[in-house]
């Protein structure tokens, strides 16, 4: 297991197994490539760090999932043929933009944990922290207590964000993909687990039903939001059946 | 009536990991002066009894401000009065705080410090210079390149390799490249790499370190095998911890060894000792790769002064500590000369203009 630089150095992916790569793999927010290896790693694969993760550097700018995608579709030149495409949670919304925009040239597709519907409308923030941010505005109030009150309630990935990956994330997370699914041509698989509190298994079933015209669905019994992780197993399984 | 300092944090990528270090230390010896180190590098003196939590958002409350004036005598000062510790404890990891350049900043205004002195803690985090002491003393090592961007020719061993940046001692911004050109690419994008990078080839081994104190006497403590952390993928709780040091899951302590191998580090521990000057309480890192020992690095202030390892000789934390400032306050790491500046060639100078002709 080891990185190969890609994209001009933009992208470091980890290369798995021997042989022509068939695999795309797509990790999942504050992770990087290597969380497919115990899923993938005598298969043959490539697991991008994604930009602003591992040893890949941030985009300059604040992009969503599609230039995300735009920044992956680099990778594309490095297989033979279309590859099976794996995402989990943040990687399965790159995939999806992915597949959306260049149909021809992508695989089946095995997603795990994507957030592919918005699961509910960003609430307005609190009394408390909408005075705080006047405060700030008027410069009666330091950038330093603005940035200690947003850390303060912000989730986890909000706080471990730094710089440009702070904004992508906000913008990320308020993002749906219901015009890109329904022009993914390949098959989906959408394998979950039952217990994913992050994104729950009613996401996968709306995206089977509603919006995905070739998909199957997968629930896996006591599993959590990191399939990668907790049953790899199952989601090397189910790429295997995707090659 | 001065009593210790223990001086954490610091300006370091470390400086959260060198903060729980520190709480542990002042927590064990109880009776010190606590002194926060800032990631802006300014001083304070704060509670003994704070926890890591209440560093999370910076500066804890009701933290006194200390000023550091680098003059003999002065040090760090309270309300112009210097705080005049009897010793330092140095708990930090990273940065300028292991680096030397702390160490240097103390000899000059004569504190007692516990750990290397400037040169050695400086060569503790050179990767290139250490390998190179290494090597030249005759120690085991694998070969280590500098990388240079431009330079086209690999070094002389095989791929895959393993990329470190070339100053720092924790596992931030290793990275293991399949070819040449992504070791160049990584040195261009990574920050780690700003500084230089170094590389090695990347071999199947598993890692043994060691403690070694110096004060009363040279002593090793027991070996351990820890989890590598490209072994298991990072745990959850390791998600945002870009730090792969002390991971207390899947660690084989003490290491299963044969008489042969505990003996060699024994041996290869009182030389890498001797060979870089190394002073208090160190961890020597090694690669075991199919009974072939190599010495890989050396920690000068590891992770929670590595006193977990401390089972065989047992050694309680109390007493590492207080050992470790013994050992300072019998014995300075550097003492500055001036032999030989005794007028005598100034006196005989004539004037400055006649050397200029």
């Amino acid at each position: 297991m080891a990185l190969r630089s890609f994209a001009d150095g933009a992208l470091f992916a980890e290369v798995f197994g021997d042989g022509a790569p068939s695999i795309l793999a797509l990790h999942g927010w504050g992770r990087r490539g290597a969380d497919f290896k115990q899923s993938l790693h005598d298969l043959p694969a490539l697991a991008p760090d994604l930009p602003g993760f591992g040893a890949s550097p941030a985009p300059g700018s604040v992009i969503g999932a599609e230039g995300y995608a735009d920044i992956v579709s680099e990778m594309l030149e490095a297989f033979d043929r279309p590859p099976v495409l794996v995402g989990h949670s943040f990687g399965g919304r790159v995939a999806v933009c992915l597949a959306a925009k260049h149909p021809g040239r992508v695989g089946d597709l095995v997603l795990t944990g994507v957030p592919l519907v918005r699961q509910s409308p960003p609430g307005k923030p609190k009394l408390t922290f909408r005075i705080i941010r006047k405060l700030n505005d008027l410069g009666l109030l330091s950038d330093q207590r603005l940035e200690a009150e947003k850390n303060k309630r912000g989730s986890v990935d909000y706080r471990a964000a730094r710089g440009v990956m702070r904004d992508i994330l906000v913008k990320v997370v308020n993002e749906g993909y219901k015009d890109q699914m329904p022009r993914v041509e390949s098959h989906v698989h959408l394998i979950w687990g039952e217990d994913d509190n992050e994104v729950h298994p009613g996401v996968a079933r709306i995206s089977h039903e509603r919006f995905l015209h070739d998909s199957s669905l997968e629930l896996l019994p006591g599993v959590g939001h990191h399939v990668p992780l907790q049953a790899p197993a199952a989601l090397r399984r189910a790429v295997e059946a995707a090659l | 009536m001065t009593r210790p300092a223990v001086v954490f944090g610091g300006p370091a990528d470390e400086h959260d990991i060198s903060i729980l270090t520190g709480l542990q230390v002042i927590r064990a010896l109880g009776d010190v002066d606590a002194v926060y180190w800032s990631k802006t590098g300014d001083w304070h003196l704060v509670d003994n009894d704070l926890e890591a939590s209440d560093f999370a958002d910076g500066v804890p409350r009701k933290a006194r401000e200390l000023t550091f004036v680098a003059s003999p005598g002065a040090g760090l000062m309270l309300k112009r009065k210097p705080l005049s510790p009897e010793a330092v404890l140095l708990a930090c990891h990273g940065g300028p705080g292991e680096d030397g350049t702390l160490q240097g900043l103390f000899d000059m205004v004569g504190y007692r410090y516990t750990g290397p002195g400037q040169a050695a803690s400086a060569l503790g985090m050179d990767k290139l210079a250490f390998g190179a002491a290494m090597s030249a003393a005759g120690l085991p090592t694998l070969p280590r390149a500098l990388v240079t961007v431009g330079d086209e020719q690999p070094p002389d061993f095989d791929s895959p390799f393993i990329v470190k940046p070339r100053f720092g001692g924790s596992s931030i911004g290793i990275e293991v490249a399949d070819d040449w050109s992504t070791v160049l690419a990584l040195k261009k994008s990574s920050r780690y790499f700003d500084q230089g990078a170094v590389v090695e080839p990347f071999v199947s081994s598993r890692d043994l370190q060691v403690a070694v104190r110096t004060y009363p006497q040279w002593e090793m403590s027991a070996i351990e095998a820890p989890a590598r952390a490209d072994d298991g993928i990072y745990s959850y709780d390791q998600k945002y911890l870009a730090w792969g040091g002390e991971v207390s899951e899947g660690r084989d302590l003490p290491a299963t060894l044969d008489d042969e191998a505990l003996t060699a580090i024994t041996d290869l521990s009182r030389r890498v000792t001797e060979a870089a000057g190394l002073r208090g309480l160190v961890r020597i890192d090694y690669l075991d790769c199919d009974g072939e020992l190599l010495v890989n690095e050396v920690n000068t202030i590891p992770g929670s002064m590595a006193a977990y390892l401390w089972i065989d000789p047992p050694i309680d934390r109390k007493t590492l500590f207080t050992d470790m400032i013994s050992e300072a306050l019998a014995d300075r790491t550097r003492v500055f000369s001036v032999a030989g500046s005794d007028g005598t060639a100034l006196r005989s100078a004539g004037t400055i203009a006649s050397k200029l002709g």
